[in-house]
């Protein structure tokens, strides 16, 4: 069963009208990854606290129309179907502790794992909910939104050394606030120019700025100077269930390039960007640019022939050594792992 | 909707209109200035230089006095409004500079009736509509005296750059039909310009030098004093650069002393180093920077010092230093190529009349990247030599073959110079010189003429042609219906061979794959359209994502090396890998004339650096980073070649067979025994 097409939840016209509302945002706006989770949170907060005396069940089934809404409405903006599962996890812990204290809520044991979690409904209790103690739950995840950024980019001096060749591609706030916080490290940067050509040259401007010397490429030399390079640093747009990785398209050139002379590529990932998709589930992650980014409407050939741009690369789970959240670093391998943290494996499908 | 897109469509005609419009007037303008080119005013403007250089170095002395008062200042007057007073002196200087100006308006004057009287003898339609245009340049050319900056820089770019443009063109138009004449007069056109640039840098930095100063003067009263406390710095940069033009100012009158062609490749550089100094110099005057007040003064001491001793030896020290920044911070394995683009500008100045104009021409065109493509550049090479054979004159007593060869050495050392040779044209060649070499001791020169001719047509024919025959014969077998094929930028061999498949009727579509930086894909793919391919287009970023659809890889070589490895465009091993990644064959296509004796396994020993200015994002205007130059932490890397690895590669297509990579030292060494290659 794909994640999209369970028992469809009504949702009422009220918060209907709120997700649609969010929606539209999202698409006028260009927003980034971080801006789209907190919008949701928002979005999850406000809808919650609408929903006075509603049971546990109810509530997550609420919360989870949304999440279905809103992965129906934005199929690219995997962050936002995080965060509903995220708060999904967090009601059902809530109402967990309150329903039975003995219940080990987050520490489970080894048994428990193996053996797995009951089904959806089994563990939720019918009782009144405590809605201030979810909201602080809510509040926790809204400061770990704002802080993981600065706390990935505090772990950058464990991974630099001095005087290395990093080679970083596109744009990418957290690749540049971790970049930048590497700098004591006295490292050289190479910056490969992805689709987005103007963002590229805004970080390698910025990044020059704050003495970092950078030097920019074409992302035709990558493979070139792949042989000099010590390290590639990425800023990864969504991380996926077996440890893959989603990226701005011409990333995977990189991390093959990476890959083929043995040069570690870390991956900057936040938690929030853990996601339980599959790579194989490829059909929502092959969207497509505008054309006029692969050939210019100003030159004819482009009505003649058929130009094409994705937005997105997949990269596998064996290109990346490391992916570096919030928490440190992990293997590709141990994502599953955080995943399972995460969310209640029941959420997995919304 | 449709209203909406109506709307859209008038607005973006409306835009075209306009940029034709701006088009328009921009080739009126480049006409006129074309026409007044083409006067002698060559002549005028030896003219020119002459008289300015002397004034010059008459006002240097002067000028470069106020610049050591400066740091006399500084350390002298504990007052706080002393940056001022010392900001102020440098303005002041350019009123001292105003004479010389003077003299040279009246230097101008009379070479402007100079070119009046040679137009009127010649009663060329054409050269007498020059006058006033000549007036217009010898007003700009005024202009240095005045203090406004802005206009002087314009004025001064203005000068410098359409003219020296204008020129090689006309060195292109002029060198096929004229021979002997012609090229003498390409030899003063092209001294002339190489002045004329000299006077312009001269302009801007006498412009710029006071100017600069003048609007950081404005800037001090502007300044309030809460911000000055951040500025501390940036004024003792401004003082620095200060001292570092006036030690480049004192460097320049030393070289200039120093008889003009007989510069040595040192003072060059230490010309083209000051000149740069100025221009950041400037362009940080302008940013808004400077103030003063009592807390600066210590600040800028130890600077300032610091200064004093480089001045008393005043040569290349601040050069030196800055290099030595510079290196720290840019690429360090690319280094020996940036040394060797910087020589290559250098070594324009070999130059001489015994150059045939058709081998002038074809250095233009190769250092301006008109002509590219191993094909192409091997074809006109060839071509350019039979043309150069064809006008050869045999001086007395000497034998054909050994006249023709130091010759063809000097013309070859200039080509060379303007941009390294392929292996095509390495091979093309040692294949001319081997037939050089096979000439009878006493072989009548009309008949040494014929044969070269007809071996070197027959290099084109054999080599060039019908191996993209035979290597177009053996790929179509390779491609079936509803195919895939893939291909990365522009080569001649690759399009004939996608053409001729089309012709014959098989069914597929093309993908080509371009990178914002070569055109070269684009005009592939223009050509292959024109030709009834169907086609895809694709961004290399966007390669890993289509490479899943591709049945093929048809990839174009710039040389095959002894090792296996393929020289190709950059981009070229990418694409191989993604083909690697999800097993899609590479065939490689490429004759055996671009077979290379070297030998090379990374793309950083032997390659090309293009304009790192294409990195720049011409649509948008205000690019951050245009001012690139003057950033010591950014660096732009524009490379020409990457190498492949043989590994990577399925098959090499060769007009002999089709061949694994590393089969190419065995291609060699039959080549050779049948070719001299």
């Amino acid at each position: 069963m794909s994640p999209l097409s369970g028992p469809p939840v009504e949702l009422g016209e009220k918060h209907a009208e709120l997700v649609v509302k969010f929606v539209a945002n999202i698409r006028n706006s260009k927003p980034d990854s971080r801006n789209v989770a907190l919008a949701t949170i928002t979005l999850l907060e406000q809808i919650i606290s609408d929903s006075n005396s509603a049971t546990a069940y109810e509530l997550c089934t609420l919360v989870r129309g949304v999440g279905r809404a809103v992965g129906r409405a934005l199929p690219q903006q995997l962050v936002a179907g995080n965060i509903v599962r995220r708060v999904l996890r967090a009601v059902r812990d809530e109402y967990r502790n309150q329903a039975d204290q003995s219940v080990e809520g987050a520490t489970s044991s080894l048994q428990r794992l193996v053996l797995g979690a009951g089904a959806r409904r089994a563990t939720l209790p019918r009782s009144a909910p405590e809605l201030d103690n979810l909201r602080d739950h809510i509040a926790e995840l809204r400061l770990e939104l704002e802080t993981s950024s600065s706390a990935i980019s505090q772990q950058a001096r464990q991974h630099a050394h001095t005087d290395e060749l990093i080679l970083t591609y596109g744009a990418s706030d957290l690749a540049e606030r971790w970049l930048k916080q590497a700098n004591s490290r006295r490292y050289r940067l190479i910056l490969a120019e992805s689709s987005d050509v103007r963002g590229s040259a805004a970080m390698a401007a910025r990044l020059s700025a704050a003495g970092v010397p950078v030097t920019l490429v074409n992302s035709a030399s990558v493979t070139g100077l792949m042989s000099r390079v010590n390290k590639v640093v990425l800023g990864v747009s969504a991380v996926l269930a077996g440890g893959a990785a989603r990226a701005a398209a011409g990333a995977h050139a990189v991390t093959l390039a990476a890959k083929h002379y043995s040069v570690p590529v870390i991956a900057l990932a936040p938690l929030y960007k853990l996601s339980p998709l599959h790579a194989c589930s490829q059909t929502p992650a092959a969207a497509l640019a505008s054309p006029h980014r692969a050939l210019s409407y100003e030159y004819a050939e482009s009505a003649v022939c058929r130009p094409y741009a994705p937005l997105h690369d997949s990269i596998p789970p064996d290109h990346i050594t490391l992916f570096i959240t919030n928490l440190g670093g992990s293997s590709p391998s141990y994502i599953y792992r955080l995943l399972s943290e995460l969310y209640d494996p029941n959420d997995y499908e919304l | 909707m449709v209203l909406n897109k109506t709307v859209q469509l008038t607005t973006a005609k409306k835009r075209r209109d306009r940029k034709k419009r701006a088009q328009i007037s921009k080739l009126q303008e480049r006409e006129i200035i074309n026409i007044d080119s083409k006067s002698n005013e060559s002549c005028l403007e030896i003219k020119q230089i002459e008289s300015s250089n002397n004034n010059y170095q008459k006002a240097k002395p002067v000028s470069v006095i106020p610049g050591n008062e400066i740091i006399h200042n500084i350390l002298s007057q504990p007052i706080e409004n002393n940056i001022e007073d010392t900001i102020l002196k440098p303005a002041m200087s350019s009123k001292v500079v105003t004479p010389k100006s003077r003299e040279e308006v009246i230097a101008e004057r009379e070479a402007k009736k100079l070119a009046k009287q040679n137009a009127k003898t010649k009663i060329d339609p054409n050269k007498t509509s020059n006058s006033p245009n000549t007036k217009t340049v010898a007003q700009k050319e005024d202009i240095p005296s005045t203090p406004k900056p802005n206009e002087v820089k314009k004025a001064a770019d203005k000068i410098e750059s359409p003219k020296s443009k204008d020129e090689v063109d006309k060195a292109v138009v002029l060198t096929p039909d004229v021979t002997n004449q012609a090229t003498d007069k390409t030899k003063e056109q092209i001294k002339a310009e190489r002045e004329a640039k000299k006077l312009a840098k001269q302009a801007k930095k006498k412009g710029i030098a006071p100017g600069g100063d003048a609007t950081a003067v404005k800037e001090v009263t502007k300044q309030s004093v809460a911000e000055t406390l951040t500025n501390i710095v940036d004024v003792a940069k401004e003082v620095q650069q200060v001292t570092a033009k006036v030690n480049a100012l004192l460097l320049k009158v030393q070289t200039g002393k120093v008889e003009e062609p007989g510069k040595s490749k040192a003072e060059l550089k230490a010309e083209r180093r000051a000149k740069q100094e100025a221009q950041r110099a400037a362009k940080q005057a302008q940013q808004p920077a400077p103030t003063k007040p009592a807390e600066t003064k210590t600040a800028v001491k130890p600077a300032v010092q610091a200064n004093i001793v480089k001045e008393k030896s005043p040569k290349p020290k601040p050069l030196e230093k800055s290099k030595t920044k510079t290196q720290i911070n840019a690429m360090n394995c690319f280094e020996h190529l940036c040394a060797e683009r910087n020589e290559e500008s250098l070594k324009k100045i070999p130059l001489n009349s015994n150059i045939h104009p058709a081998i002038i021409k074809l250095g233009v065109q190769l250092a301006s990247r008109v002509v590219t493509g191993s094909n192409a550049r091997c074809i006109a090479l060839l071509d350019a030599l039979k043309k150069m054979v064809t006008d050869y004159s045999l001086p007395a007593k000497t034998e054909f073959a050994r006249g023709l060869e130091s010759h063809l050495a000097a013309s070859l050392e200039y080509l060379w110079s303007m941009r390294q040779p392929s292996a095509s044209q390495t091979n093309a060649v040692k294949y001319f010189r081997y037939h050089l070499t096979q000439l009878p001791n006493n072989v009548d020169e009309f008949d040494a003429k014929k044969t070269l001719h007809e071996e070197i047509d027959r290099y084109i024919r054999e080599q060039i042609d019908m191996a993209g025959e035979a290597i177009s014969i053996a790929v179509r077998n390779k491609i079936s219906s509803g195919d895939h094929i893939l291909t990365y930028g522009c080569s001649s061999l690759i399009e004939r061979i996608l053409v001729d498949a089309v012709t014959a009727g098989v069914q597929f579509r093309c993908v080509v794959v371009g990178s914002r930086l070569a055109r070269a894909a684009r005009e592939m793919l223009r050509r292959l359209l024109a030709a009834g391919v169907v086609c895809t287009y694709l961004d290399i970023t966007a390669l890993s994502d289509a490479m899943s659809h591709v049945n093929k890889v048809l990839l174009g070589a710039n040389s095959l090396l002894v090792n296996g490895s393929v020289l190709g465009a950059v981009g070229t091993a990418q694409v191989a890998l993604a083909a690697r990644a999800r097993n899609v064959p590479v065939l490689v296509c490429c004759e055996t004339h671009k077979f290379s004796e070297r030998v090379q396994t990374d793309a950083f020993v032997y390659n090309e650096l293009g304009d790192p200015d294409a990195l720049i994002d011409s649509t948008d205007d205000n690019s951050p980073l245009k001012d690139w130059r003057s950033n010591q932490n950014l660096n732009l890397l524009n490379l020409t070649y990457d190498v492949t690895p043989p590994s990577l590669v399925t098959a090499v297509v060769t007009e002999l067979a089709i061949l694994p990579c590393t089969s190419a030292p065995v291609v060699l060494r039959f080549k050779l025994s049948e070719y001299g290659i």
